[in-house]
């Protein structure tokens, strides 16, 4: 804690070091009108930091400001909902691949969770509502696996959706933030079990995390897809007369007895360890 | 806390004139009522009563550049006080200067199931009441350049008490242990961006290093019958291990964007591994061991080992957009894993004599282990995707894996199981169809997938695998929200001696609706029926058949509704399983969350979780919980 803390206190240190660059490039002729917009618009980030005004995404709209029953302002609807934003957030269209990702097709676009009119005052970054409702507003399945017992809590802005998956299209199936695999997606927050360790469990290639764990959630604890600890070890590590290279249980391991249902109570370093080959610490 | 608290209201103090902030906070205090099996509810949700810290979030954001070196600061905390899991997450920066992100968090970690007594008598559980607690630094400086430089810093600890047992001759007896780890890493590294070509290479060296105490009190051990006509008995003991391990780790990641219809990634992860152990202990009483078929009156031991562990894993990937809405993409990964251990183990047995109380003397053993693995694996993708035929995709893969480990015996083997020496290889194929369908609000897809492996290496549980998932979802408006899902997994491993089967089917569906403003409601049925058997040999070396039927329903239903003083959230969720585990669980969560003015709520909460175990009414826990907290938003 004595870190963070002074993190905080260098930061502040820091801060009161001013600059000054007035950027308002708001469109006034539209704010005559839409005055009620007004606030909102000269002090979002697009303005201010960026200068993007209303004609900057709704077009000039000549015949409009001549006559306003002329509809010809660009809207954010639709499957060009996202070309204005496009326009100027370049860089996610070579990156983020847009042609495979549903996130931006005529179904879903930017303005479906982004809110560009939003109160200024709100520090998400333009969202147009806490991300956990608006991810489940069309994901409605994961509503419900997210109230299983055991979960990871989303709210409160550090655990959230796009902790592990990247809506505007990450990689590979999932989507993930972190890389190809649940693997990396896991320990970029589970750092303790990010490895690589002496004596490693699961390396990737032969399992994941997701072959122990249900991450969205579960009724058991530690969301694992077994209730009986024994038995998810066990379907992966059997006993044989002649057997595949690996750590069976040994003979002196009853499995019949209750003491060991659990093999992580002795196996506490199940995640791959340093110490033990067995991955006992 | 108190100075992170202060630290936090400093800025509160110091920000707002500077930008726009926003503050807000949820603290307060819970209480809570265990019955039961604590053990058993601190296992599974270690909740506590006392001070919480629900929410907090301070953020501060300069658009028109008054500070020059901070333009926007977040902070958000949850978790501390009587929550088992606590976390902080903290993202500043400045457009032309750096960015920093910061993550710490802390579990409390208990575990005592409490169907596992051991040793018998039931008393002495395996057990930890440890705490981790993580810290992530990163800090990006000159984001606005194409080169950039990062320096990263992770520490993560593990410390706490504990009980285990522990054989001593032919008897186990109980431990208490203390255990104090911890292990952190440095990284430094440059960033390369353009549009089209990303580019990173960190190197960072980890240091890991931890020291467990164990003593015991004396007993009488596990077995109550003498042993050859003698009475096992421990008087004291002592044991200490220290440890630590070098890891210097090289990543490196390339991504490039030819054009606009090829995308390559690449990676690659090196790791030398060195561990080093030191393990002293000693111990008295009376004792008997098989092995060296003695009966003795104490010992001394001593363990020198050492591991090295180099290891590097390459993946390239490239994505091709081909005429027609088709894509194809390519990925090649290699990694090898080599493992080199050694271990002096050295032990003397004190006022030793046979069986026969013949031949009294210190007995001593000396054993040199040395044992190398090396492992190889290799995969190959290849995935064909089809997509923008108005509202339909379609997708094929193939998967390609093959695993190849040598392992060279020792006789004393410390690092793989004995009898396992040779080459081993698997070569596994997965094939995956699918396709999905989307207009508007209306979603379908299936997805099958096989999977088949020649051998059994390393693991055990399937040689034949598939899988089929199907999902729907339909919605009108924003009121009204259906989805259902539907998963079938069908693996077996026929080989004598293994006979492993396994069947799973899960299902789900979810109605949500939304008839008046303010008002919602979800209610959730899921089914989870499992089957899994396979083998395991016995004490007596006889295979036996370890059968797990998992029967479990699932039902829940929340809702909410608001208006502009009053939140009401409710849920209610019953999960049951009829399986070798039957279990029932009740969870129960109601709160209101009541305006008082513009910046300030009270938040009454309140929690029920009941859970019973009918076959180990040990575990069964009832537990009441209720919060009452204040919410301050400014």
């Amino acid at each position: 804690m004595n870190r963070i803390t002074l993190l905080i206190c260098v930061l502040m240190a820091l801060a009161p070091v001013l600059g000054s660059d007035d950027s308002l490039a708001a469109s006034e002729e539209c704010l005559d009108c839409h005055e009620e917009v007004e606030d909102i618009i000269r002090f979002t980030v697009h303005n201010k930091a960026y200068e993007v005004g209303c004609v900057d995404c709704h077009g000039a709209g000549e015949e409009h400001i001549d006559d306003p029953e002329i509809d010809n302002i660009g809207s954010a609807k639709g499957a060009s909902g996202s070309t204005a934003c496009l326009s100027c957030h370049e860089s996610a269209i070579h990156e983020k691949r847009p042609r495979k990702n549903m996130h931006m097709s005529a179904s879903v676009n930017c303005s479906d969770c982004h809110q560009v009119h939003q109160d200024p005052h709100a520090p998400s970054p333009l969202l147009a509502a806490a991300q956990e409702e608006l991810c489940v507003s069309c994901h409605t399945d994961q509503r419900g696996i997210f109230s299983k017992p055991f979960t990871h809590k989303l709210g409160h802005g550090t655990v959230q959706c796009s902790s592990c998956h990247d809506p505007h299209g990450g990689k590979g199936r999932k989507k993930f933030r972190h890389g190809m695999s649940s693997e990396e997606t896991c320990v970029s927050c589970h750092t303790e079990k990010k490895g690589p360790f002496v004596f490693e469990h699961v390396t990737g290639l032969n399992g994941d995390c997701m072959t122990c764990h249900e991450t969205h959630g579960s009724a058991n604890p530690r969301q694992l897809t077994r209730a009986d600890v024994r038995q998810l070890c066990l379907e992966c590590h059997s006993t044989l007369p002649s057997g595949p290279i690996g750590s069976q249980p040994p003979s002196t391991h009853d499995m019949l007895s209750p003491r060991y249902r659990n093999c992580v109570q002795c196996h506490t370093a199940i995640h791959g360890s340093s110490k033990s080959p067995v991955l006992l610490k | 806390m108190i100075k992170f608290i202060t630290s936090i209201a400093a800025l509160l103090v110091f920000f707002p004139a500077l930008g726009q902030s926003t503050f807000s906070v949820e603290a307060g205090a819970q209480w809570d009522d265990v019955s039961g099996s604590e053990d058993s509810y601190r296992s599974q949700v270690n909740e506590d009563g006392g001070f919480l810290l629900q929410a907090l979030r301070y953020a501060f954001r300069d658009n028109e550049g008054k500070t020059a070196l901070l333009d926007r600061f977040q902070i958000d905390a949850t978790g501390f006080g009587a929550l088992p899991h606590g976390r902080i997450n903290i993202d500043a920066g400045s457009a032309r200067g750096y960015r920093l992100k910061l993550d710490y968090s802390r579990f409390e970690h208990y575990n005592a199931v409490a169907i596992n007594p051991q040793p018998e008598p039931p008393g002495i559980l395996h057990s930890v009441d440890r705490t981790r607690q993580l810290l992530n630094l990163e800090l990006e400086l000159l984001p606005q350049y194409k080169i950039r430089p990062i320096i990263g810093y992770s520490w993560n600890s593990y410390d706490g008490p504990g009980r285990e047992s522990y054989h001593l001759g032919q008897d186990e007896f109980a431990l208490d242990s203390d255990l104090d780890e911890s292990e952190t890493e440095i990284r430094v590294g440059l960033a390369y961006s353009t549009p089209r070509i990303q580019a990173e290479i960190m190197q960072g060296w980890r240091d890991f290093s931890g020291t467990e105490i164990r003593t015991a009190q004396a007993s009488d051990g596990q077995n109550s019958r003498p042993v050859l006509g003698n009475d096992i008995v421990l008087d004291n003991y002592t044991s200490r291990t220290e440890y630590d391990s070098e890891t210097p780790v090289t990543r490196a990641l390339f991504k490039a964007l030819p054009n606009e219809k090829v995308s390559v990634l690449a990676t690659y992860v090196h790791a030398d591994a060195e561990s080093d152990i030191r393990e002293d202990e000693s111990y008295s009483g009376r004792f008997a061991s098989y092995r060296i078929h003695r009966f003795f009156n104490g010992a001394s031991a001593s363990v020198r080992s050492r591991t090295e562990a180099p290891s590097w894993r390459g993946n390239v990937r490239v994505e091709l957009e081909l005429p027609a809405e088709f894509e194809l993409g390519l990925a090649y990964t290699k990694q090898n894993r080599d493992m080199d251990g050694n271990a002096l183990i050295e032990t003397l047995y004190l006022d030793s004599v046979t069986f026969s109380n013949g031949d009294p003397r210190d007995y001593q053993e000396l054993i040199d282990a040395n044992s190398h693995m090396e492992r190889d694996e290799d995969a190959v993708e290849a995935i064909v995707e089809a997509y923008g035929l108005e509202n339909f995709r379609f997708w094929g893969a193939w998967t390609t894996r093959s695993e190849d480990i040598t392992v060279d015996q020792d006789l004393a083997e410390i690092v793989v199981a004995s009898g396992q020496e040779g080459d081993f290889t698997r070569d596994t194929d997965q094939y995956r169809l699918g396709m999905a369908f989307q207009k508007k609000q209306h979603q379908a897809s299936l997805e099958w997938k096989s999977e088949e492996a020649d051998q059994m290496v390393i693991r055990t549980d399937f040689l034949d695998r598939e899988t089929l998932t199907a999902r729907l979802r339909t919605g009108w408006n924003d009121k009204f929200h259906f989805s259902g899902k539907a998963r079938w997994i069908d693996a077996e491993n026929p080989t004598p001696g293994i006979q492993y089967e396994m069947d799973l089917f899960n299902a789900g569906l979810d109605l949500e609706f939304a008839p008046v403003k303010g008002f919602r409601c979800r209610l959730s049925y899921n089914l989870f029926d499992l089957e899994s058997q396979t083998s395991y040999r016995d004490p007596w070396f006889e295979d036996r058949e370890s059968f797990h039927k998992e029967d479990g329903n699932q039902v829940d239903v929340d809702f909410g509704w608001e208006n502009k003083r009053l939140k009401i959230i409710g849920r209610y969720g019953r999960y049951d399983s009829e399986g070798a585990i039957p279990f029932t669980l009740d969870d129960a969560f109601l709160q209101a969350d009541i305006k008082i003015s513009d910046h300030f709520s009270g938040i009454i909460q309140a929690r029920q979780r009941e859970y019973e175990e009918e076959l180990n009414p040990l575990a069964d826990y009832d537990v009441d919980t209720f919060g009452l907290l204040l919410r301050w938003r400014q």
